[in-house]
């Protein structure tokens, strides 16, 4: 009988690479997809984190000595919403790359369709875009063919209906071995084009109210393909700008604001952003201003730890919000120290507006190693600050923090 | 089946079929005239040599259909072009003579591990044969490997990938058909049944909205889609209304009912152009109705000898890489760990198929095949070392090609197709027959 035959009956090529789908994974993935806004949004959804769970582990085994997926996994969702593909970091021996992953489910693989999104938003520009078939019937994953971003920059075809750059299958890369070859043997060969402007200077050309009204309209769930529905442009510089998208995607889903400082004051982390590692601390203000009765007084604050890369080597730092008691009211300190050892020189700590513009004493550079770097800001009512830290650490997109006042 | 005698015969003839059985050799005389003539003006010795000859032969011709290609870019008179491109049919031709045989083995070792009432040896045949070109295209005779066995390899991987396809295909209703098809392949389909480009956006559009709000509501079974409701319809036509400004050509509106028909079409055209009915692509080799063709043949088609002085000279140059090559290629297999070794040989030497040695061994298949890829991993990376110190070829000249660093349409040279041709000396070097 056809329907229990398996692809299998037949040898596999050795190189293509097949990849079991964990019926467990296969799970949780359609379980988790199911508060996405629409059937189609919860369909990518579902292919997309199968993609990722299935091909992560094979990246690790036969690839790169880590793989992680360029934004924390309870975050991911806010890209699968509006656009397919996810990207994947991977560190090697020397050197890092990112590879994007693109789920198809046709089955003639007669071409690679890539989101504009992922070669045009220069912070989510990938060095390698695979063709990721997944078959859920049968439950398995085929890496089909991939391409670099040059060769589908350059030569892809951009399809202006439906923003998307292709290329046929002939042009594509269907020997994975040589990939993985490539690592040791292509002399840091361009696999990007260059693209005119930096991830920033985007999101900078859209005003905070054209940012606004533009969320107000695309969010409406009713509107099914709203990646279409305005400019390039404009909508690349929401997609990229972390804090807009996510924020965007908390109103399509009908959700709260989670990344409301204020709120979680009031009613503790919201899980979504205790999942990617925030957390609230309690602890003695600093060692040099304790003196008296000040020192019994608990502050509560707030920390997460980000992952930056130093010489190669992965360093954990700790960047910490805190209240400051005094005069101003709503006013903020954020703090960034390292793990085990000192603040090494060069690291900046900087503080933008909502829409990604620098202010006044906005941000601090190690010249030396130090103990600690801070920013102290006063913030009005219902204003937003994004924090930023060079390098830029891993999986780090501008998050948007929000202080309302206490009422 | 016959196997084909003198060198005449093997650059000559064509397989006959009887039903899925070989039934004889048929002869293309234009073919056999030319290749007589070649044989008696060649000063080579090699050349009519039984034994040798058939390599010498399959190099020279690639090579002559090949040339083209090189000197392509290069600005030609137009009575040059005209006499070139004849040359390489005739080098096509005698090439597609020549594989016929291994593309019979390679029907034969599939279609008999593949149970389908659908597919038998001949229809194995057909679909491998329609792929010559690309192996003509893929195969490098720099690198030295065989073309017979480079062949053989890929025209089996054709098979597989295309009787998966075909049974995917077969279990799907229209309704999920639909949604795993490519952009790409659906236009070409639709191309296929004479629509207009302008039909073409427009249907293409309404697929979009299609996929988009006709979406498997469950965890599996996305190919058992059932037909959409009439409220679905209208969503689908709805979207597309909204859409449809996009269109370079201004479109009518579009009602249900017409997007439940231009589907019906869509899947139609798609599955007829998927996978027509075999039609008979040998019956595509020239000679029957090609007869000015045998007509025009000039002298200069013809070898002359200063040409195949180099061509000698370069056949043994190839031979003596094609033995270095296996020399460097034996000497990492017995490097390897003997479970790796016990493996391969199992694998490309007893003829099992990786799930019979995965039951034999107990473990998935997914794990067998991921073991021999890292195995030949090893191996391509001896040859890819081995050709940048001996041939000179950059490892990574056909990578830089694909990223678009010099892109062009052929992928010559450089390792993107030493998969293929590896796995082609491991079936070789262990010995397995067909």
């Amino acid at each position: 009988m056809t329907s229990t035959a398996s692809p299998f009956d037949l040898d596999i090529d050795l190189n293509r690479v097949y990849l079991e789908i964990d019926p467990a994974l296969r799970a949780a993935a359609w379980s988790q997809s199911q508060h996405l806004a629409t059937p189609a949004s919860r369909w990518r959804a579902y292919l997309n984190q199968i993609s990722l769970q299935t091909v992560q582990p094979w990246l690790t085994e036969a690839i790169a000595s880590r793989a992680m997926p360029m934004l924390a996994m309870p975050l991911l969702p806010t890209i699968w919403e509006w656009v397919d593909g996810v990207g994947v970091d991977l560190t090697f021996e020397k050197g890092s790359e990112r590879w994007v992953l693109l789920p198809t489910e046709a089955i003639d693989e007669d071409e690679l369709r890539v989101p504009q999104e992922w070669i045009d938003i220069p912070s989510w520009v990938g060095d390698y875009y695979l063709q990721v078939r997944v078959n859920v019937d049968d439950g398995w994953v085929k890496i089909a063919g991939l391409a670099t971003h040059r060769a589908l920059k350059i030569n892809g075809y951009l399809d202006s209906s439906d923003r998307t750059y292709s290329l046929p299958a002939s042009d594509l890369i269907t020997d994975i071995n040589l990939i993985s070859l490539s690592q040791t043997l292509l002399p840091a060969a361009s696999k990007r084009a260059s693209l005119a402007e930096s991830p920033l200077s985007l999101a900078r050309s859209m005003a905070l109210s054209q940012a606004q009204q533009l969320i107000t309209r695309l969010s409406n769930p009713e509107l099914l393909n709203p990646r279409l529905a305005v400019d390039f442009a404009s909508w690349s510089a929401l997609m990229a700008h972390g804090g807009w998208r996510r924020q965007m995607t908390e109103q399509r889903w009908g959700r709260p604001a989670a990344f409301s400082v204020g709120q979680w004051l009031q009613s503790g982390i919201t899980q979504i952003a205790a999942q990617i590692g925030w957390q609230s601390v309690s602890f003695q203000p600093a060692a040099e201003g304790a003196r008296g009765e000040e020192a019994s007084m608990a502050t509560t604050g707030f920390l997460r730890t980000v992952e930056i890369l130093e010489e190669n080597r992965i360093e954990n730092y700790v960047l910490q919000i805190s209240l400051l008691e005094g005069d101003m009211p709503n006013a903020w300190r954020f703090e960034l120290r390292k793990l085990n050892g000192l603040v090494a020189q060069g690291v900046v700590l900087r503080l933008l507006s909502e829409d990604l513009q620098p202010f006044e004493n906005n941000e601090v550079t190690a010249r030396e190693p130090v103990d600690l770097l801070y920013v102290d800001v006063a913030l009005a009512p219902g204003e937003g600050i994004v924090w930023a830290i060079e390098p830029v650490p891993a999986q780090y997109e501008p998050e948007i923090l929000r202080f309302d006042p206490l009422s | 089946m016959r196997t084909r005698q003198t060198l005449i015969e093997i650059f000559s003839s064509f397989l006959q079929f009887e039903g899925d059985r070989f039934k004889s050799w048929h002869r293309d005389p234009r073919l056999q005239r030319h290749m007589e003539r070649c044989c008696q003006a060649s000063t080579v010795k090699l050349a009519t040599d039984e034994v040798q000859g058939e390599r010498y032969w399959a190099l020279h011709w690639h090579q002559q259909w090949s040339s083209q290609f090189q000197a392509g870019s290069q600005p030609k008179s137009q009575n040059q072009s005209q006499s070139t491109s004849l040359s390489q049919t005739i080098a096509r031709d005698h090439l597609l003579a020549y594989l016929q045989e291994t593309c019979y083995w390679a029907a034969y070792k599939v279609s008999a591990r593949f149970s389908s009432t659908q597919y038998g040896l001949y229809d194995c045949f057909q679909l491998a044969i329609a792929q010559f070109e690309k192996v003509l295209t893929g195969f490098d005779a720099q690198q030295g490997f065989d073309l017979k066995n480079y062949a053989g390899a890929t025209f089996r991987s054709f098979i597989r990938d295309h009787l998966r396809q075909r049974r995917e295909v077969d279990i799907c209703t229209d309704w999920s058909l639909l949604r795993k098809v490519s952009q790409k392949r659906l236009h070409l389909a639709l191309q296929n049944q004479g629509l207009s480009d302008r039909e073409i956006a427009s249907y293409i559009l309404a697929w979009q909205a299609y996929k988009l709000v006709y979406v498997p509501a469950q965890e599996t079974g996305s190919r058992q889609l059932a037909a959409p409701d009439l409220s679905t319809w209208e969503a689908i036509s709805a979207q597309y209304n909204r859409e449809r400004h996009c269109l370079s050509a201004p479109a009518n509106t579009l009602i249900a009912k017409q997007a439940e028909t231009w589907m019906v079409a869509a899947a139609k055209a798609v599955r007829s152009y998927l996978y027509p009915s075999a039609v008979s692509m040998n019956a595509t080799r020239p000679g029957q109705d090609a007869g000015e063709f045998i007509d025009s043949f000039t002298d200069d088609d013809q070898v002359s000898p200063l040409g195949e002085l180099m061509a000698e000279e370069a056949y043994s140059l190839r031979q003596q890489q094609y033995t270095q090559l296996g020399d460097i290629l034996a000497a990492t297999v017995a490097q390897l760990e003997p479970d790796a070794q016990k493996l391969i040989a199992l694998y490309y030497g007893d003829t099992l198929t990786q799930k019979a040695i995965a039951d034999q061994l107990g473990i998935k298949q997914y794990a067998i095949s991921r073991q021999l890829t890292r195995i030949k991993k090893t191996l391509l990376l001896a040859l890819a070392q081995w050709s940048e110190k001996t041939l000179h070829i950059p490892p990574a000249s056909d990578l830089l090609n694909h990223s678009g660093l010099n892109h062009s349409g052929l992928n010559h040279s450089g390792l993107n197709h030493s998969g293929a041709a590896l796995e082609a000396w491991l079936t070789n070097y262990y010995g397995s027959k067909i």
